[in-house]
């Protein structure tokens, strides 16, 4: 676990205090989750697509479920538990494919070059926590060359004859991250569609994290109603790793999931989250979407009711 | 060895085709020869998944798919379409024959190399740069299929063709190139 890990927490909200809740702050195309279909508080899609304002009515609706959740600090979600049918194959495909996620290039909120980044050891140029891989993403969204375009500006031309069953892709973005598809996580990506609230996917990305995770926020979305949306699909720890810290008090509480779900959720605008490694594999996905406020307000009603007790825990 | 389509059933495939072809038809100009700039028209400014035609979701829900995308791909002469590969990380689409489908063939092209360029209607695609490529095998076009479209691919029209020749083309969650065999 990291030294002086409230202190870490306390510095890290002071920096987000003053932009909690802006979206133009929010690039989530340069990060670690790879392209979407939201990028500086616009809506967006393929690279060479022109932007256009988020609809009022779509910012109105989460405004309006952040009244009604937003004293959430996270949530186990009405989802029936989702499982790998075989962990000995994920882990054999996990091993061969994943990639370590390590920053490449400088963005907005963290312009310096690995050589100036004043955290210099510690900085995301050099200190990598997670593992990963990109096991689908919108056919719509040109993953292989999303982050290579800066302000709609083309960095580095680059095309791919790579293609096939197997479609396994290094593309060079603000982060290092790949694409690989492939039948074995099918049936997990038709559960994630069915169950989660989504309007359009996004991608859908697997994580393990390989040293304590330093707290942070997501580049995804800011709504005060939990929209971080999580499975821990295979956690050999024994006990619960991952926290959620108010932005505003700076109190932290961990994920401690019932039996009967492994998904759950946060608010990325009201909390930074990080995760203690304790040296166990914890594959944890991270599904990345538009989502669709109607379907959430169904869900986080649901999961209330039913975990009515934990959150009073909480 | 590797599939470069399969044929496939999907349910509601009359429906489909016809409120397409109305919707087509009666609501936009893309059908129209004079007005015609290029063979493939992206439909999602028109939510046209959602709105126009919900039973290609309804329908595709049966097989584990969930579409993401779709356009319309429209000829009237063979000149109209060259080898290419489309580009899109997807691996394969599901296309279903709307007009004039008869009498035609996709046509799949192994050693096709290409670089991006843009079409007149803003999309990109990898254009091709070599002329040794080769063709592999042929679909004939009379029913819905899914069709590698990561590899080079044509459509081929014969003196029985008739125009124009229209095909709805649809990306999907999980790709649906997962379904043909490697």
């Amino acid at each position: 676990m990291i030294e002086n890990k409230q202190k870490i927490i306390d510095e890290v909200r002071q920096k987000y205090l003053s932009n909690q809740f802006s979206m133009k702050n929010m690039n989530p195309s340069k990060t670690k989750l790879g392209p979407c279909f939201q990028l500086n508080g616009e809506w967006s899609g393929s690279s060479w697509s022109p932007t256009f304002p988020i609809f009022d009515d779509y910012i109105k609706n989460f405004e309006l479920l952040g009244e009604t959740y937003g004293h959430l600090s996270w949530l186990p979600l009405a989802i029936p538990k989702i499982e790998f049918d075989d962990i000995e194959e994920f882990r054999n495909i996990w091993e061969r494919e994943k990639i370590e996620i390590r920053r490449v290039l400088p963005s907005e909120d963290e312009p310096w070059n690995e050589e100036d980044h004043p955290l210099g050891e510690n900085s995301s140029w050099k200190r990598v926590e997670f593992a990963g891989l990109h096991v689908t993403s919108n056919a719509t969204i040109d993953f292989n060359i999303h982050d290579l375009y800066v302000n709609g500006k083309l960095q580095v031309p680059q095309y791919s004859n790579e293609s096939g069953f197997r479609q396994g892709r290094n593309a060079q973005g603000t982060f290092t991250k790949k694409l690989f598809k492939h039948r074995f996580f099918s049936k997990l990506i038709v559960q994630i569609m069915d169950t989660f609230p989504i309007a359009q996917i996004n991608n859908i990305m697997i994580l393990e994290p390989i040293k304590d995770v330093y707290p942070h926020r997501e580049q995804t979305w800011p709504w005060k109603c939990p929209t971080e949306f999580r499975i821990n699909i295979h956690d050999e720890n024994t006990e619960p790793t991952i926290y959620v810290s108010n932005i505003q008090t700076g109190v932290t509480k961990y994920i401690d999931l019932p039996d009967d779900t492994n998904s759950f959720c946060w608010s990325n605008g009201t909390h930074l989250y990080g995760i203690d490694y304790h040296n166990k594999p914890l594959y944890h996905v991270a599904v990345n979407a538009v989502w669709n406020y109607k379907k959430v307000a169904t869900l986080l009603e649901k999961s209330v009711k039913k975990y009515e007790r934990i959150l009073e825990k909480n | 060895m590797k599939e470069f389509w399969k044929k496939i059933e999907i349910d509601n495939l009359e429906v489909i085709r016809k409120k397409t072809l109305d919707w087509l038809t009666n609501e936009t100009d893309y059908l129209v020869k004079s007005k015609w700039r290029g063979p493939f028209i992206p439909l999602k400014k028109h939510r046209f998944l959602d709105v126009i035609v919900p039973e290609i979701a309804e329908s595709f829900r049966k097989l584990d798919l969930f579409p993401d995308d779709a356009s319309i791909y429209v000829t009237y002469n063979n000149g109209d379409s060259i080898p290419h590969k489309d580009y899109t990380d997807s691996i394969g689409r599901i296309n279903i024959p709307i007009l004039n489908y008869e009498n035609s063939f996709t046509v799949f092209f192994e050693n096709l190399k290409g670089k991006r360029a843009i079409l007149p209607t803003g999309s990109p695609f990898y254009m091709t740069t070599n002329r040794d490529y080769y063709e592999v095998t042929r679909l004939p076009f009379d029913s819905p299929a899914i069709v590698r479209i990561s590899e080079g691919h044509d459509i081929l029209m014969t003196d029985f063709t008739k125009v124009p020749r229209v095909t709805l083309t649809i990306s999907t969650t999980p790709d649906a190139g997962l379904l043909l065999d490697d």
